[in-house]
This record gives structure tokens, C-alpha cells and sequence, in this order.
């Protein structure tokens, strides 16, 4: 059974900075894409985004450092998600962030997060003053409906 | 990140499971791809059907390990590849570098 009206439900989730943990991180991506209705493959590309970006906060935010909190968020609204990924790091300018795609550098065992980030959500911004936040936005695409009623 | 290696006449079959994320699986994978390498044994399928995802760092994994074959002579072939890891691998082009086959009678044939 769907749920109807998503509006105003925000989600807060606070993990160790644990890499197995994104496994965690992951189950709840899918839990919210569901109640959003989500089409399969948006609903994958969520969760690649959001494992990416929980990866950096982890692995280069916060050195794997157990002791070191993520703060993720998810702002379900009518006709879009939210998420919100805040680590304790010093950031990185996302300006300089490569794409690995052109055969140079496609053998790069390195450096393709944000980029498959942005390639995932319609919107991926950063905000560095206090810590890094990440903030990505996947707009959901309405669901043809089958009125069953046809042409008179 | 588990790896099961099956030894098939000429090809060895390494069976993943799990996520492929970085951490120690960086480390497992490129040691049993050294010692497959070591042994003379330079025809690898990797049996993806029990990966449920893999981030960038697992793509590296794969990437060195594919890298490592290919500069010692050898070929690596993927097979059981899930929609989700096939659109990162669209994504990020990988799709042209990774032989991506159905299933392992497939990757077997003419290998």
C-alpha cells in the first residue's frame, strides 16, 4: 500500500564512520525510495549516490576514524528527495573533481565519486563552512496514470 | 567482500559475494590475482551474481585487478553482472573496458 502525502517527513540517520556500515546506510535509501515510489532505477541510482557520497565522508572526511559521526538526512517531499551528508572534513574544491571517462584516465583505480554522484541526481551541491556537507536532490517523475476510462 | 576460487582446467572461476567497497577487500583481491598470476593461471571469470553493489573504490579493485592481468598477459571476464553495478559501469565507461558476459557457460566459450 502506498503512502499518500510524504510532505514535511524528514529522516535522520547518525553512523560511525564505518565503511561496512554504508551496507546499513544502503537499506534505508531503498526503504525511502520505496515510500517515494521511486522507479527501480532511480531508486539505484539514489543509492549509488548516497553509498558515494557516504564513502567520502568516511574514507576522506574522517580517515575511517570510528570515533568520527556522519550525519546523513532525507527530506521527503511531494515531487523531490533531499539528502544531506555532513562529515567533520576539511573539504576538497569539487571545481577540480575529474571525469575519469576519457580514455587517458579511464584506467584510474581513483577520483570518480562526485562524478558518479552528479551523473546519479538531478542536483549535487557542497557547502564547506562547517565541516562538509554534501546535499543531492532526485526529483521523482510522475507516474503516468491508468484512468482505465479510454476515448468515448 | 568474500572470494571463492575455483580452479577449472585452464580458467579459474573467483566467485564474489558481497559489496565491493574498499577497506581490506582491496588488498584480499589483488593478492589472489598476484598468486593467480604467480601460478601461470592468467584466464580469470569473475562471478559477479552474488555482488549487490560495488562504490568507487570497488570499482578501482576491479580496475587494478583487470589492469594487472592484462599487464601480465592474462584476461579477466566478468559474468553475473546486476543492473545496479552495470549502471555505474555505463556511467563511468567501464562498460568498454570490462568484458561483461550473461553467464559463466558464456565467458567459458572460446576462452
Amino acid at each position: 500500500m502506498a503512502v499518500t502525502n510524504n510532505h514535511n517527513l524528514t529522516i535522520a540517520l547518525r553512523i560511525p564512520s564505518r565503511l561496512e556500515l554504508l551496507g546499513v546506510l544502503d537499506k534505508v535509501v531503498e526503504g525511502v525510495a520505496d515510500q517515494m515510489e521511486f522507479e527501480d532505477m532511480d531508486r539505484d541510482a539514489i543509492a549509488i549516490a548516497v553509498v558515494e557520497a557516504g564513502t567520502n565522508a568516511i574514507q576522506h572526511g574522517h580517515y575511517t576514524d570510528p570515533q568520527k559521526p556522519v550525519d546523513i538526512t532525507f527530506d521527503l517531499g511531494a515531487d523531490q528527495l533531499i539528502i544531506t551528508i555532513r562529515d567533520e572534513g576539511t573539504g576538497f574544491n569539487p571545481d577540480i573533481v575529474a571525469d575519469t571517462t576519457p580514455p587517458p584516465d579511464l584506467l584510474s583505480t581513483r577520483g570518480r565519486g562526485i562524478f558518479i554522484m552528479r551523473a546519479m541526481m538531478d542536483d549535487v551541491s557542497f557547502d564547506f563552512s562547517d565541516g562538509t556537507l554534501v546535499r543531492m536532490v532526485k526529483n521523482r517523475t510522475p507516474v503516468e496514470k491508468d484512468t482505465g476510462g479510454g476515448t468515448a | 567482500m568474500k572470494i571463492n576460487r575455483d580452479d577449472k582446467e585452464l580458467v579459474t572461476l573467483l566467485r564474489m559475494e558481497g559489496k565491493i567497497m574498499g577497506g581490506p577487500d582491496a588488498e584480499a583481491f589483488q593478492k589472489t590475482i598476484k598468486d593467480l598470476i604467480a601460478e601461470g593461471r592468467k584466464k580469470v571469470i569473475l562471478d559477479m551474481s552474488k555482488v549487490s553493489w560495488v562504490n568507487s573504490t570497488g570499482l578501482g579493485i576491479l580496475i587494478s585487478g583487470h589492469t594487472t592481468m592484462q599487464n601480465n598477459g592474462g584476461t579477466m571476464r566478468l559474468v553475473g553482472v546486476n543492473k545496479r553495478i552495470d549502471q555505474i559501469f555505463m556511467v563511468t565507461k567501464l562498460h568498454t573496458i570490462f568484458d561483461s558476459y550473461e553467464d559463466e557457460a558464456e565467458a567459458l566459450a572460446g576462452f
